[in-house]
């Protein structure tokens, strides 16, 4: 971003302003075209397209929000002249928000590539595959299908560790994040809230009953490793699913995963920061033992 | 236009912009790292090819994690498991197994009622009839179905139910009980010579037998004039070495059919799940030498490790158990000598505490008396394994283990079917795969729930 190119690209505007009137039209067309596609697609239901997941659907998302923003950028810079600074800034903007994409997609690739050699010394990102409900929903589908996002659990969840999911896919459906606390073992608030019956009733007894997921312990974010003791996860365990174990130098947690109810006490007691060194992973469809 | 105005405009853009683009790209990035679709499945190699293959007898090569078809989720009833099974559910998972590389399916006419063979085959039939291999069973128990018509009519139900022209192995289903009943069951009525000619007909394509008893009982069955395409019996770490009752320990077994070079299938290598849920110090133990494995990879190694075995059967309900057990044998990571030695130490350690070697196979099911045996003995074994029965009053939290096993009792079996409607009849002592003497058990625990109910502990 130099003084010389911003110069060049002002003295050229005359030319450029043509080719911007140009790609106005250029660029509803294509807007227009997208959306033709996809519509005829929803008409013969190719419904694995439209599966988020599909990497042709992703493709299209990106291709069409690129439409859009190139769109969005011509319709409200009509003015003929713009000024070098205005445009450095634009041109700021863009390489920002491109190289912005391109970390985060590059993110999980390299995440992969370096697991092996430097494992121990690459933090992990304490998150779970499966989304994680709570006991009563049997299973993450059925749950979808029935739960009308009301938000009536949310609201009468006392620890505040049902939340709605911020995600595309599952947008407002209510999660349980156990970052800052856990679900309470003798506590169906949420269950008797629930309108629908996507969280079936419950007593508290069936509910000490339900595996709605799995303590993960990750080495490299673990403060024991670091030479630091703690055994907070241990403590905070309610049914004494996790006890604390001699390895080498270090005592670290072991988890009984056939016991363990995924009530996530355990994540909201660690203290290593900002990532957590156990989080829950959820169960695909909950266990009753 | 004032400028000001543009400004604002500018900024609007900006950070919607700059919205968009974040949000859109980090559900790229998530969908990379935990998709199964996506960018997922284009970086990492398909797992298909990593699955352990064993040859059969003539050399086709058969997955060494078999699926067995004993434990299908079911659907909700009354919000308790129990009910149908559920069909998408299976689908699921059979998707899963074919993709990565499981090619044998067992299954048997008492399955779930009945309900098993029916659904797997709807499932498998969604895929070329190539790429499985499909296994059932003469299960004909009951001695009303001892005549050859009966017990062909059960054998020709299974083509039906599965929707297949030919099986891949057919099985004598639980042999063990002795000369008479093998003779009752397949020679008098002159069922195995039945089935010796459609396996020469190509109905069949291998022939073997499922074992669970004796010593006497196995040669009686191997030295048949059958010449055995397979032999299926219990294998585990557990019962390895150990001779209980005059039934022989699984190294016996083994011995003898490696002697004669039939190909093993092998059942209960969790032992119906409990080497996948030892109790706390043993687990410590086993974490101790490696963190990062599970007690049930531990115990499907010990099984994949012995080279005569053909496929390991796991009955998987959850999801969670078909992915980890995958991981596990794809590829198998067979034991080192000290770490089998390791395992029959542990071995040693578990039979210290006195569970009850129930498998929850339910043959002894239904009860005339409404008795849900294995959920008893299931709620008995969770309550020894997690060491939350009190010894006696004097011990250290008496009252508030007293409390949660009589609760908990009441919520896991309901009432109705608990151990005390158990008359001694003995009607399910012939019927149990394991001997246990199950009402000498359920007076067990009737004492058990009395003395606590007293105080008398």
């Amino acid at each position: 971003m130099g003084q010389h190119t911003s110069s060049a690209a002002a003295s050229k505007s005359p030319i450029q302003h043509s080719s911007r009137s140009l790609t106005l039209p250029i660029m509803l067309g294509l807007l227009v075209l997208t959306t033709i596609v996809m519509l005829i697609l929803a008409m013969f239901k190719v419904a694995a397209f439209f599966d988020f997941h599909a990497l042709g659907f992703q493709l299209l998302l990106i291709f069409l929000l690129i439409v859009n923003l190139n769109l969005l950028m011509v319709l409200f810079h009509q003015s003929p002249v713009a000024t070098g600074q205005e445009k450095q800034s634009r041109r700021k903007f863009i390489t920002l928000s491109s190289s912005y994409a391109k970390n985060s997609a590059m993110g999980g690739v390299r995440q992969k590539m370096t697991a092996g050699i430097a494992a121990v010394t690459k933090k992990r990102n304490p998150k779970s595959k499966n989304p994680i409900i709570p006991a009563g929903a049997t299973d993450f589908a059925q749950y979808k299908q029935m739960c009308n996002v009301c938000q009536a659990c949310v609201e009468a969840c006392p620890t505040k560790v049902l939340r709605p999911s911020l995600s595309l896919e599952n947008l407002m459906l209510p999660e349980l994040n156990f970052n800052d606390n856990a679900c309470l073992l003798d506590c169906v608030k949420c269950n008797e809230a629930c309108p629908t019956g996507a969280l079936r009733p419950l007593t508290a007894e069936e509910k000490t009953d339900i595996q709605i997921g799995y303590a993960v312990w990750l080495r490299e974010n673990c403060i024991v490793i670091e030479g630091k003791e703690c055994a907070a996860c241990e403590t905070a365990c309610p049914n004494g699913s996790l006890q604390l174990i001699q390895s080498g130098r270090f005592r670290i947690p072991i988890i009984n995963t056939g016991r363990c109810l995924g009530c996530g006490a355990c994540q909201a007691a660690c203290p290593a920061s900002p990532l957590k060194a156990i989080f829950i992973e959820g169960h695909k469809s909950h266990r009753q033992s | 236009m004032s400028s000001t105005e543009i400004i604002k405009r500018r900024d609007f853009i900006k950070l919607l912009g700059a919205g968009t683009a974040a949000v859109s790209t980090a559900a790229y990035a998530q969908s990379g790292e935990n998709a199964p679709a996506g960018l997922e499945a284009l970086l990492s190699p398909s797992p298909k090819t990593e699955m352990t293959m064993r040859p059969d007898k003539t050399g086709k090569k058969v997955s060494l994690l078999g699926y067995g078809g004993m434990r299908w989720p079911t659907k909700q009833q009354e919000g308790r498991r129990g009910g149908p099974i559920d069909q998408e559910k299976v689908d699921e998972l059979i998707d899963y197994a074919m993709k990565h590389g499981v090619n044998y399916y067992d299954t048997a006419p008492v399955y779930h009622g009945g309900q098993s063979e029916r659904a797997m085959g709807k499932s498998l039939s969604r895929y070329s009839r190539k790429s499985y291999y499909i296994a059932t069973k003469l299960s004909n128990f009951n001695p009303a179905q001892w005549d050859f018509d009966s017990s062909k009519e059960m054998y020709e139900n299974s083509f039906e139910q599965l929707g297949v022209k030919y099986i891949d192995f057919y099985l004598l289903h639980s042999l063990g009980a002795g000369k008479e009943q093998f003779d009752n069951r397949f020679l008098k009525n002159g069922m195995l010579e039945f089935l010796i000619s459609e396996r020469k007909k190509g109905r069949i394509k291998r022939l073997g037998f499922s074992f669970h008893g004796d010593r006497e009982s196995f040669l009686y069955a191997l030295n048949q004039d059958v010449d055995w395409d397979f032999v299926q019996i219990q294998l585990n770490y557990f019962d390895w070495s150990q001779d209980a009752d005059n039934r022989p320990g699984a190294a016996y077994m083994y011995n003898e059919l490696d002697k004669r070079g039939i190909p093993i299938v092998v059942m209960e290598p969790l032992l119906g799940g409990r080497l996948a849920n030892l109790n706390d110090k043993l687990l410590a133990e086993l974490k101790q030498r490696d963190v990062d494995q599970s007690p049930a990879a531990w115990a499907f190694r010990f099984v994949g490790t012995q080279p005569r075995i053909m496929t390991a059967l796991s009955g998987m309900t959850y999801m969670q158990h078909l992915e980890e057990n995958i991981r596990t044998f794809s590829p198998l990571k067979p034991l080192t000598e000290d770490e089998q030695t390791f395992l029959q130490e542990t071995a040693t350690a578990m039979m210290k505490y006195p569970t009850v070697p129930c498998t929850a196979c339910r043959y002894c099911m239904p009860c005339p008396f409404n008795v849900d045996i294995p959920a008893n003995f299931a709620y008995l074994n969770k309550c020894i394994e997690a060491g939350a029965i009190p010894a006696s009053r004097q011990s250290g939290n008496y009252a508030k283990l007293r409390e949660a096993f009589l609760s908990n009792f009441d919520n896991s079996v309901p009432q109705k079917t608990q151990s005390l409607n158990c008359t001694e009849c003995k009607h399910c002592v012939p019927l149990c795969p394991q001997h246990i003497k199950i009402p000498e058990q359920m007076k067990r625990i009737n004492q058990l729930v009395e003395n606590l109910k007293n105080n008398t502990l």
